[in-house]
C-alpha cells in the first residue's frame, strides 16, 4: 500500500489518465500550486503549459523562456521593473533601461557567438580540437583577466561562473558530434535554464538531456508524474528542514515554524561552534557534526528536487540530483548519491581525461591521479571559479585566505574516495555478500567520514585552519 | 563471428563482476546505456576502460574514443574491435 502510494507515478491507470487533456490540466494545476509553494517565478509554470501544448517545440519554448530569465536577471540587477515602466513611462531612468538593453543583448550575443564557434569544433585546429574544453576555459579565463579592466566587461565576467560548465558541455557535445542541423535553441535552453539550478548544470548538456527527452505522450506523462512526485518530496524536505532549524538551532524564519523556537535546543550551527572562543561539550560537538551533515543533505535534496522536478515536468526524465545518500554504505557511493550532477561534472571533465592520459601508470597510481584530478583539483578549481573577482584582480593572497580550508577538504575527500574505490574493487573481486549489521556499521562509518571532513568545508566566520584543527581536538576530548 | 561471441560472453561475465549489488544484466539489450539504467555507476566505467585496454589492447587516447561511448555492450564490443 505504502509502496503503491509512493510509486504513484508508475501506476498504469494513472499514466493513461495523465495523457488525457483533463489529466494534463490537473498536472499543470498541481505543478502551479507546488511551484508557488516553492516560490518559483510564474515563468516556469507558463513554460510548462507551453510545452504541454506544443511538446515538439519544447527546446524552442524553453529557449524563449531562457531569454526571459536573462532579462529578469538584469532587471533585478539594475533595480528596474516592467510595472514601473508601464505605469509611469515618462518618469523612467532612460540610461538604466539602455544599459539593461545592452546587457541583455550582449549576453545573448555572447552565448550565440560561443555557440557558432563551438558548432564548428570538429573543424578547429588539431591542438584545440583535441582539448576543446581546456581551450574554452583558457579563453574565458583570459577574458576574465582582461574584462576586469572595463566595468561593462566586468558585468559579463560575472556570468562566467554560471555559464562556464554549461558551455563546457556544449563544446564537448560539438567536439564529439557534427554540428550540422543544430540550432541555437537546441542549446540556449540549458545555457540559462528556466528550470533553475546552481553553477552546476543540472541535467548536464544536450547529449544527456537528449537521451532523456520524452518523445511520445506516454513518456511525457510518465516524466511529468515523476516530476510532480519530486516537487512534493521537495516540499516535505523543505518543511522538515524548517522544523529541524527551529527545533535544533532556534531559527524560525518562516510562518510555518514560528513559535517553535521556544522548544529549541538552541545549539549553534557547526560553523558557529568552530568559530566560538569557548567550545561546545564533547557530546554537543559530536552531535553537531552529524546534525550538520543531515542538514546539508536535506538542504541539497530539497533544492535539487525542485530543479529536477521542473526538468521532468517539461519532459526530460533525468536522474535525481540527490538520491538517499544517507543510506550509502561506502564513501564512493555517498559521493555518487549526494550531489549527482556535480560529481558527473568532475568525472566528465577531470576524472576520465586524466585516467585516459595516464595509461603509463600502474592501476592504483592511475586511479589515484584520476581521483585527485577530479575530487581534489577539479573540485577546488570549480569553487575558486565561483568567485571570479579574486582571479580578475590577481589577488593570490586573497585566494589562499579564501580557499585554504576548502583545499584541505578536497584533499581529504579525494583520499577517502580513492581508498573507497580500491576497497570496492577488492570487494567485487571477492564477491562476498554482507549482512544487515555490517551494512549498518558501514553506513555509520560513511556518515562519520563525511561529518568529520565537513569541518573543513563549512562556512565559519573568522575560523582559520588552526581553529578547525582545534575543533578536531575537542572531538577527541581535549 | 565465433570470436565476437566469445568476446561478448567474456564481457558479460566481466560486467557481472562490476555491476552494482542487486543489479542483473539479464534484461539488458546491447544498446542499453548501463550507467543510465543504474547497472553500473559512472566511476565504474574506468574498470571497463581498464578491461578493454588489458584484454583487447584498446588505446582510448590514440583512438579518441570517449569513455561515454563504452557504456553499452555494443559500444564496448566496437571499442574492443578497434584494439584487435
Amino acid at each position: 500500500m505504502i509502496r503503491s502510494l509512493s510509486q504513484f507515478h508508475e501506476q498504469p491507470r494513472l499514466l493513461v489518465l495523465a495523457e488525457s487533456a483533463p489529466g494534463q490540466t490537473v498536472i499543470w494545476l498541481m505543478a502551479l500550486i507546488l511551484l508557488r509553494l516553492h516560490e518559483v517565478t510564474l515563468l516556469m509554470p507558463l513554460a510548462i503549459a507551453a510545452v504541454m501544448l506544443q511538446p515538439a517545440r519544447r527546446r524552442l519554448i524553453l529557449s524563449i523562456a531562457a531569454v526571459a530569465v536573462v532579462a529578469e536577471h538584469y532587471l533585478s540587477r539594475q533595480r528596474l521593473s516592467i510595472a514601473d515602466l508601464v505605469s509611469a513611462p515618462t518618469g523612467v531612468d532612460v540610461s538604466a533601461w539602455l544599459r539593461f538593453g545592452v546587457l541583455l543583448t550582449g549576453s545573448i550575443l555572447l552565448m550565440y557567438g560561443i555557440f557558432l564557434i563551438a558548432r564548428r569544433a570538429h573543424a578547429w585546429p588539431l591542438l584545440l580540437r583535441s582539448q576543446p574544453v581546456l581551450a574554452l576555459h583558457v579563453v574565458l579565463l583570459l577574458g576574465l583577466a582582461v574584462g576586469g579592466l572595463w566595468p561593462l566587461f566586468a558585468i559579463f565576467g560575472e556570468l562566467v561562473p554560471w555559464l562556464i560548465w554549461r558551455l563546457s558541455y556544449m563544446v564537448k557535445f560539438f567536439a564529439q558530434n557534427n554540428g550540422r542541423g543544430q540550432k541555437f535553441s537546441d542549446h540556449l535552453f540549458y545555457l540559462w535554464p528556466v528550470f533553475g539550478g546552481s553553477r552546476t548544470p543540472y541535467g548536464k548538456g544536450l547529449d544527456y538531456l537528449g537521451r532523456y527527452e520524452a518523445k511520445d505522450r506516454a513518456s511525457i506523462a510518465r516524466a511529468q508524474l515523476a516530476g510532480l512526485k519530486l516537487l512534493m518530496l521537495a516540499l516535505a524536505w523543505s518543511w522538515l528542514l524548517q522544523l529541524f532549524d527551529a527545533l535544533v538551532y532556534g531559527s524560525a524564519e518562516t510562518t510555518l515554524v514560528q513559535g517553535l523556537e521556544r522548544w529549541s535546543l538552541g545549539w549553534s550551527r557547526l560553523g558557529g561552534m568552530i568559530g566560538a572562543e569557548t567550545g561546545p561539550g564533547l557530546l554537543e560537538a559530536w552531535l553537531g557534526i552529524y546534525l550538520e551533515l543531515f542538514r546539508s543533505v536535506l538542504y541539497l535534496a530539497a533544492g535539487g528536487h525542485v530543479v529536477v522536478g521542473c526538468l521532468r515536468l517539461v519532459g526530460f526524465n533525468v536522474f535525481r540530483n540527490t538520491y538517499k545518500p544517507l543510506l550509502a554504505d561506502s564513501v564512493l557511493e555517498f559521493w555518487n548519491r549526494y550531489y549527482y550532477y556535480f560529481k558527473e561534472l568532475l568525472v566528465e571533465f577531470f576524472f576520465y581525461p586524466t585516467y585516459l592520459r595516464t595509461s603509463w601508470a600502474a592501476p592504483r597510481l592511475r586511479l589515484f591521479l584520476a581521483v585527485f584530478a577530479a575530487a581534489g583539483f577539479g573540485n577546488m578549481y570549480y569553487h575558486v571559479l565561483g568567485g571570479p573577482q579574486l582571479i580578475m584582480s590577481g589577488d593570490l593572497v586573497g585566494l589562499w585566505h579564501a580557499w585554504n580550508s576548502r583545499l584541505i577538504y578536497c584533499l581529504l575527500l579525494a583520499t577517502g574516495i580513492w581508498v573507497s574505490m580500491l576497497r570496492q574493487q577488492s570487494r567485487r573481486t571477492s564477491g562476498a555478500s554482507i549482512g544487515r549489521l555490517i551494512r549498518c556499521r558501514r553506513i555509520g562509518a560513511v556518515w562519520t567520514f563525511y561529518a568529520l571532513i565537513h569541518v573543513w568545508n563549512v562556512q565559519a566566520a573568522g575560523a582559520d585552519p588552526a581553529a578547525r584543527f582545534n575543533f578536531y581536538l575537542r572531538l577527541a576530548g581535549f | 563471428m565465433a570470436s565476437r561471441q566469445a568476446d561478448r560472453d567474456a564481457l558479460i561475465e566481466f560486467l557481472g563482476s562490476i555491476a552494482r549489488p542487486g543489479q542483473s544484466l539479464e534484461d539488458v539489450g546491447d544498446q542499453d546505456n548501463l550507467v543510465d539504467s543504474g547497472i553500473i555507476d559512472s566511476l565504474s566505467v574506468i574498470q571497463i576502460i581498464l578491461y578493454l585496454e588489458t584484454t583487447h589492447g584498446v588505446n582510448f587516447r590514440a583512438l579518441g574514443v570517449d569513455p561515454a561511448e563504452v557504456v553499452s555492450i555494443q559500444g564496448m564490443l566496437q571499442a574492443a574491435g578497434h584494439g584487435q
